[in-house]
């Protein structure tokens, strides 16, 4: 069967990492699902510390897997990579599946130059010449954005700019022509106007390559202008999930209600701004029942109780125990008000 | 780069001469003597005394020995370059001792620093990928032994079992290279190995503390998300930056050991520059002990001026100016 461009090319289930630590167990990531398809671009987004960076971690074998207790499936290509041999993983990474960062200085070693790290890439999966990998790398700086490629080639990471930074990452991820690019927050620790240069520039290779990408965001703005659909995570689950199109229309969990409201978007006419309340919870001592709870504006009694799953729709699903029906009338008359009468 | 190196040498030669000025004050200020006494004879008349003065140039204001001494080292004296002068005790030119000290001293350095760098980054290494394993705890309780073990004791047990009870190895002395470099080398293996060990314990500490930590930045993390092998990722990312610190300090390790390796060269009677120098200080033989701490300092200043320069050429986020 020839691939089309739908092809689905990750699939992840029930994908749990407990990281064993001083204080007890972190429940990092605790149960998640989803698929990646080519030519796609899933958004996850989420507070700090909702398991977004360690979920996509796991997915290259880069959590440790010696301390860890990782479960679920992680399918690529037929085959489940958390059953994978470190052999058999570092054919992968970089390869087939790679993964640019937050701190793209950070991220460079700062002691070889940005030439050289990027010929190694291609090394590391293919016996070429080195004249010949230079050649290539030259090229693939150019194409991602880099003035003077080739004098360029030999200077070190301190000597580029951030956004040049993260343009050269991006093109060590590419290099080896992978079918998924995992972006952990690639425009962080950047500078506005080189935040959308970037996000640009991973799209164009989207759609060139078609390839699929997992864009972790922090900015819902983000995530409703290049991503088809959206992974909302708390406290290590998904609390809401479904196309771009549909959870920005519709948007089904209380969470997701505040996020919407956190960030100034047109579709939300609240007229201020306003931070969800309470800080996100311990991941050692989850609270009982759904974990948003005792920061959730619509709790009642019995969200403590039992924990909620993902409701069984196909293209749009969230994790409350509120009805469909009152979740909808909710966020209506939520989104009309302004910000301190719903409070 | 010239202009920084003009600007360092410079320097050297200002550190240089308040050193000469603290050996010259705790000379003169401190209560230790006459030498012109000490080295008259058995019973010296009063002439002696003064005639003895007058050769050591004693006689003359303590600047005017100052003066002479300081430029005797930099433009050199009738000896030759540099000039330290004449040596109370044995009436020959310190410059000679020296010269005859220099490459036995050096000889000495030069291999325990071969051993010490091998085994001690190593066993860095190998502690640091094998984190908290009894590898680990083997490693970090030889570095605490070789850290403590006190260098005569262990000099005196090596000598013990290797010559006297085993007879595998020649025992102390040493034999130049040019004469017989098997022989130079069979003598080396116990000093080498006593000096090396207490370096090497410092440096498998320092070279697994390093490690570590720069096994938790991001762009090991990077250069594991490239597909590179564990092997690849801990010894050319991690050990290189890891290396940066230990290189640099390793250039004033080896000038200290200039003049500093007394002990192991009393132990194994190699009369190095460690050795002259002990002899000088017990001798109140002033040019001699002058003589080689200048050498000592020298060699301080310039290999710290040598491990900026390499810090420079191995980080190039570190610009000389
Ligand atoms: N190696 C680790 N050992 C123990 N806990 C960890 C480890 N890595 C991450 N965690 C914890 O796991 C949780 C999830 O972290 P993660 O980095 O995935 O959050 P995130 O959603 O990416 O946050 P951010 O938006 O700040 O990047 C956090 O509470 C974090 O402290
Ligand atoms: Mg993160």
């Amino acid at each position: 069967m020839p691939e089309t461009s739908t092809a689905r090319l990750l699939e992840v289930s029930d994908l749990a990492v407990h990281l064993p630590t001083r204080d007890g167990v972190v429940k990092a990531v605790d149960g998640i699902s989803y698929t990646l398809n080519a030519g796609e671009t899933l958004g996850i987004v989420g507070e700090s510390g909702s398991g977004k960076s360690v979920s996509c971690l796991t997915v290259l074998g880069l959590i440790n897997r010696d301390s860890a207790q990782i479960s679920g499936r992680v399918i690529y290509d037929g085959s489940d990579l958390l059953e994978a041999t470190e052999s058999e993983l570092r054919m992968v990474r970089g390869n087939e599946i790679s993964m640019i960062f937050q701190d793209p200085f950070a991220g460079l070693h700062p002691l070889f130059s940005v030439g050289d790290q990027l010929v190694e890439a291609i090394r590391a999966h293919e016996d070429v010449k080195k004249r010949v990998a230079r050649e290539r790398v030259v090229e693939l700086l150019h194409e991602v954005g880099i003035p003077q490629a080739a004098e360029r080639f030999s200077s070190y990471p301190h000597e580029y700019s951030g956004g040049m930074q993260q343009r050269a990452m991006i093109a060590m991820a590419l290099i080896n022509n992978p079918r998924i690019l995992i972006a952990d927050e690639p425009t962080t620790a950047l500078d506005v106007t080189v935040q959308a240069q970037i996000l640009e520039l991973i799209e164009k290779i989207k759609e060139e390559l078609s390839i699929g990408v997992i864009l972790v965001t922090h900015d819902l703005g983000v995530v409703r202008d290049v991503t088809q659909n959206v992974l909302v995570m708390y406290a290590g689950r998904i609390v809401e999930h479904g196309s771009t199109a549909a959870v920005f229309a519709e948007p089904k969990h209380p969470y997701t209600w505040g996020l919407m409201e956190s960030i100034p978007l047109l579709e939300v006419e609240t007229r201020d701004l306003r931070a969800i309340d309470g800080a996100p919870p311990s991941l050692i001592h989850l609270p009982t029942g759904c974990a948003f709870h005792p920061r959730c504006t619509q709790a009642f009694e019995g969200c403590d109780k039992a924990r909620p799953e993902l409701d069984q729709t196909e293209h749009h699903q969230a994790a409350c125990h509120l009805a469909r029906t009152d979740r909808d009338r909710i966020w209506q008359e939520r989104r009309r008000r302004p910000a301190d009468a719903s409070r | 780069m010239a202009h920084y190196i003009v600007r360092r040498l410079v320097w050297v030669a200002v550190v240089l001469l308040a050193v000469t000025l603290i050996v010259y004050a705790i000379f003169f200020l401190l209560p230790a003597g006459d030498p012109a006494v000490r080295h008259a004879g058995k019973i010296p008349s009063e002439e002696n005394i003064a005639e003895v003065r007058a050769q050591f140039g004693l006689d003359q204001p303590v600047y005017v020995q100052y003066g002479k001494f300081v430029k005797n080292f930099f433009v050199g004296d009738e000896y030759g370059w540099p000039g330290l002068g004449f040596s109370y005790e044995t009436r020959t030119p310190v410059r000679d001792k020296v010269i005859t000290a220099a490459p036995r001293t050096l000889s000495l350095i030069a291999g325990a620093v071969v051993i010490w760098l091998i085994a001690g980054v190593g066993i860095g290494v190998l502690s640091a990928v094998k984190r908290h394993s009894w590898l680990d705890r083997l490693a970090m309780g030889f570095a605490l032994f070789g850290v403590s073990a006190p260098v005569f004791w262990l000099g005196l047990i090596l000598l013990y079992v290797f010559w006297e009870k085993l007879g595998w190895l020649p025992g102390t002395g040493y034999v130049p290279i040019s004469e017989s470099p098997v022989d130079w080398f069979l003598h080396l293996i116990m000093p080498w190995s006593v000096l090396a060990l207490a370096f090497a314990a410092v440096y498998a500490r320092m070279t697994r503390g390093n490690l570590l930590e720069t096994m938790g930045e991001d762009y090991i993390r990077t250069a594991r998300a490239k597909g590179l092998s564990e092997r690849r990722v801990v010894l050319k990312h991690g050990l290189r930056a890891s290396l940066t610190p230990i290189i640099t300090l390793l250039g004033i390790d080896m000038a200290i050991l200039v003049g500093g390796a007394v002990i192991t060269e009393s132990v194994f009677n190699i009369q190095g520059l460690g050795h002259i120098a002990l002899t000088g200080v017990n001798a109140q033989d002033l040019p001699v002990t002058m003589g080689v701490i200048m050498i000592g300092a020298c060699a301080v200043v310039i290999m710290g001026l040598l491990a900026d320069i390499a810090y420079a050429y191995l980080d190039p986020r570190v610009k000389l100016a």
